[in-house]
């Protein structure tokens, strides 16, 4: 992999060790220690990633990332201690593409960094077939079909389910999702995701209770797994 | 101690209506001046139809009866009266010159003065009688009441009931509207209150705070306020006043007069005082038992995971002192180990943070721990599952198997609390079971969810269900094995904090091993109604 990675982390010990890693795996990596700093960054050269640490000597965590999002489009990773999943959501909700608590293993940081470059990359394809292993979803005529046998679902199922695929494998926010299927004046009724949620599983997964394609983080959202 | 206070608070209400609305013992001044008008009439014609049986001396007995029977039965007016018109008929009727006014006789006049003198004299006695009878019927019934009112009041531990279980009771035993206040610097706080509502002057309650003594209405301090102001409770954050104002048309309602009945109004007023100290000198001790059992839990809770992050700590240090003393004749396979080794513990001690970031937020006094919502506890148990199968816990491969009804209700929970409930009891049911096999079960049970988690490992020492109270217990085996005082100490706290029930207990279907189970009530379901259709 390659690309322009910007780093945003104050621990000294931490930088090093994700700067050279990156770096091995051939990234480009511009590692600054505080939020100004990124701010300047960002204003002279546009990176492929932004690697975003919350706790910042300068500038709270999540009021930089709404500052970055304002002229930054790209995939902004965030790496931090922080890992209750209030946290992440509001990471999550303003602006974040992903989250990794600390600590990690740079195996897992270099993972969600694939996920992240290949959504970049589905973004600027209009694609409306996709498979999840034998799926197969046709988004503009609204169908599911598993191995040639349609699948019914209903309109806010289909809708819910088309919300996550066209994600990418991204992780949503149960308000983002609710948002998108339900309008702006159901982000709070947690429940309406729940009982759609679990109705799309009975049809979609073969063993509910062991989703392989619809996947849960609790208490912050869910994304789809499997896409090809 | 709450049947004991419901039973109270019926006790009072049974009390309350047998009581029934007050009455009024002396009668106006219009109807005592009638009564003994009739009644001297009335003695008059008996007089008149019988005087020749009677005789003089009978008849002036006759209008001595009736006066005695004014005095007692109508009050002062009508005893004075009754003397006065007693002797007036006597005169008219039955003194010579009969029909007139005159007295011709000294004998006569001697016959109306004593007449006069002796009815004065009876009506005063009986009079003094009636009062005396009253006063002991008040103060009876005065203690009786703040007997009542500490019996009732005993059985409370809420201040706010127990001021306002006191304004009914004096309300209706004294007759008048009460208010207890709390003054603020710039407004006052209403506590309790009982009958019509009427206002407090600012200024004279801050003097009666001030001053610790009563004020207003009878008293020698602002006596021509319509109420008065009687302190209940001094000290400053929980200072409060009790103001009562008599009804306007009950004088002093059933107390024979004003100082009785300010009198009995300072005794249930100290009463009162004397009851919410108790409840505040119990709330103290109280507290003072939560924080010292909070101290020892904090030191505990600290030993606890000094323990816990020692051993991973142990062998990370020993690994990467291997590597970098021996780094030159390690095989590549050796070294590999080694860092698995170092990579494992590391998440270990990220599990042992996560889980003290819980305790602390369980066991945060001043903010609600649950972040409830509506959850699935298939999602729930989804997720841990797969996050659990990614990885091979400790080297040992693990077979989870899982039986989830698929008309699950939802459950008002705090899921990220749930599922690391669950990690919690998968990581200890992966650490003692050989074979890596756990079963997860959800199954109902009256109006409860039962989350089983159970593997096939030697089971819980039968000991271990009764320690589930005390804290961080940790199994016999410390010295060679990771405890799960602090895991366990989680999962019971998670499960308080849901009003929920954890058990220890052995396999549902007899085979050898452990089950862990969390029983959670569910709610009623939300509605569907809004759900048909997308916008």
């Amino acid at each position: 992999m390659s690309g322009l990675i910007y780093l945003t982390e104050d621990d000294p010990e931490m930088g090093n060790v994700v700067l050279s890693s990156l770096s091995r795996e051939g990234f480009k990596v511009c590692w600054f220690q505080t939020g100004q700093a990124t701010l300047d960054g960002l204003r002279q050269m546009q990176p492929d990633f932004c690697l975003l640490d919350l706790g910042l000597p300068d500038i709270d965590g999540l009021d930089l990332l709404r500052r970055i999002r304002v002229d930054f489009a790209g995939p902004i990773l965030i790496l931090s201690a922080r890992g209750f999943e209030t946290q992440k959501v509001k990471a999550l909700d303003d602006g974040a593409d992903d989250y990794l608590v600390k600590p990690f293993g740079m195996g897992e940081l270099l993972a969600r960094l694939r996920v992240l470059r290949r959504r970049q990359q589905g973004l600027q394809s209009a694609r409306s077939e996709w498979t999840i292993d034998d799926l197969v979803i046709d988004l503009n005529r609204h169908s599911v079909e598993r191995a040639g046998q349609p699948i019914h679902l209903t309109p806010i199922e289909f809708t819910l389910f088309a919300t996550l695929i066209r994600a990418k494998g991204q992780l949503l926010t149960h308000r983002k999702l609710l948002q998108a299927v339900w309008g702006s004046d159901a982000v709070d009724q947690t429940h309406y995701l729940r009982i759609y949620m679990g109705k799309l599983r009975a049809k979609i997964e073969r063993i509910p209770a062991e989703p392989t394609i619809l996947l849960t983080e609790t208490g912050v959202g869910y994304r789809v797994c499997g896409l090809t | 101690m709450q049947h004991f206070s419901l039973f109270r608070t019926l006790a009072y209400k049974r009390w309350s209506k047998r009581l029934g609305p007050t009455t009024e013992p002396f009668g106006g001044v219009a109807l005592q001046l009638g009564v003994s008008v009739l009644s001297t009439a009335f003695i008059t014609g008996v007089s008149r139809l019988f005087e020749a049986q009677l005789h003089l001396p009978g008849v002036v007995m006759l209008f001595f009866l009736g006066v005695v029977l004014c005095a007692y039965g109508s009050g002062v007016y009508a005893s004075g009266l009754s003397a006065l018109l007693s002797v007036g008929a006597f005169n008219y009727f039955f003194v010579e010159p009969r029909h007139s006014l005159l007295v011709d006789a000294t004998e006569s006049w001697l016959t109306l003065a004593g007449l006069l003198f002796l009815s004065a004299l009876i009506s005063s006695l009986t009079l003094r009688l009636q009062m005396a009878t009253q006063r002991a019927q008040w103060q009876q019934s005065q203690s009786e009441q703040a007997r009542q009112l500490l019996e009732l009041l005993i059985g409370l531990d809420a201040r706010e009931t127990m001021l306002q279980v006191a304004a009914d009771l004096m309300s209706k035993f004294l007759g008048g509207a009460v208010q207890v206040l709390s003054p603020r610097p710039d407004t006052t706080h209403q506590l309790a209150a009982q009958g019509t509502p009427f206002d407090v002057d600012h200024r004279l309650l801050n003097w009666v705070l001030a001053h610790g003594c009563m004020a207003g209405w009878g008293t020698a301090r602002e006596g021509h306020w319509p109420y008065v102001c009687v302190p209940v409770e001094l000290p400053a954050e929980q200072a409060c006043v009790l103001c009562f104002q008599p009804h306007p048309q009950q004088a002093f309602g059933m107390a024979p007069s004003r100082q009785a009945l300010l009198d009995t109004l300072r005794i249930l007023c100290q009463q009162l005082s004397l009851a919410l100290q108790r409840e505040r000198a119990i709330r103290d001790a109280r507290e003072a038992w939560t924080a010292k059992e909070q101290e020892t839990l904090r030191n505990t809770f600290l030993t606890s995971v000094a323990h816990d992050l020692r051993t991973p700590l142990a062998s990370i240090l020993a690994a990467a002192t291997a590597l970098k003393s021996a780094q030159h004749w390690h095989s590549g396979e050796h070294a590999t180990r080694l860092l698995e080794a170092i990579g494992t513990e590391v998440r270990q001690m990220a599990k042992i943070t996560d889980n003290v970031l819980t305790m602390v937020r369980l066991t945060e006094r001043h903010q609600s721990p649950l972040r409830a919502d509506w959850e699935s506890l298939e999602e729930i148990i989804g997720d841990v599952v797969s996050r659990h199968r990614q990885r091979d816990f400790l080297h040992v491969p693990l077979t989870i198997r899982t039986w989830v009804p698929t008309d699950l209700p939802l459950v008002r929970v705090d899921g990220p609390l749930i599922s690391q409930f669950m990690d919690n009891v998968l990581d200890n049911a992966a650490r003692h079971a050989p074979q890596g096999q756990i079963d997860i079960r959800v199954r109902t049970q009256g109006e409860h969810l039962v989350l089983d988690v159970e593997d096939n490992g030697p089971g819980f020492p039968s000991a271990l269900s009764g320690l589930l109270t005390s804290r961080f217990h940790r199994g016999d085996d410390v010295s060679d094995r990771r405890g799960f005082g602090l895991g366990l100490t989680i999962c019971q706290a998670i499960a308080q904090a849901h009003q929920g029930e954890l058990t220890l207990a052995a396999r549902l279907d007899g085979e050898t091993g452990a089950r862990v189970s969390l029983m959670l009530s569910f709610p009623r379901q939300p509605t569907l109604q809004t759900l048909e259709m997308p916008t």
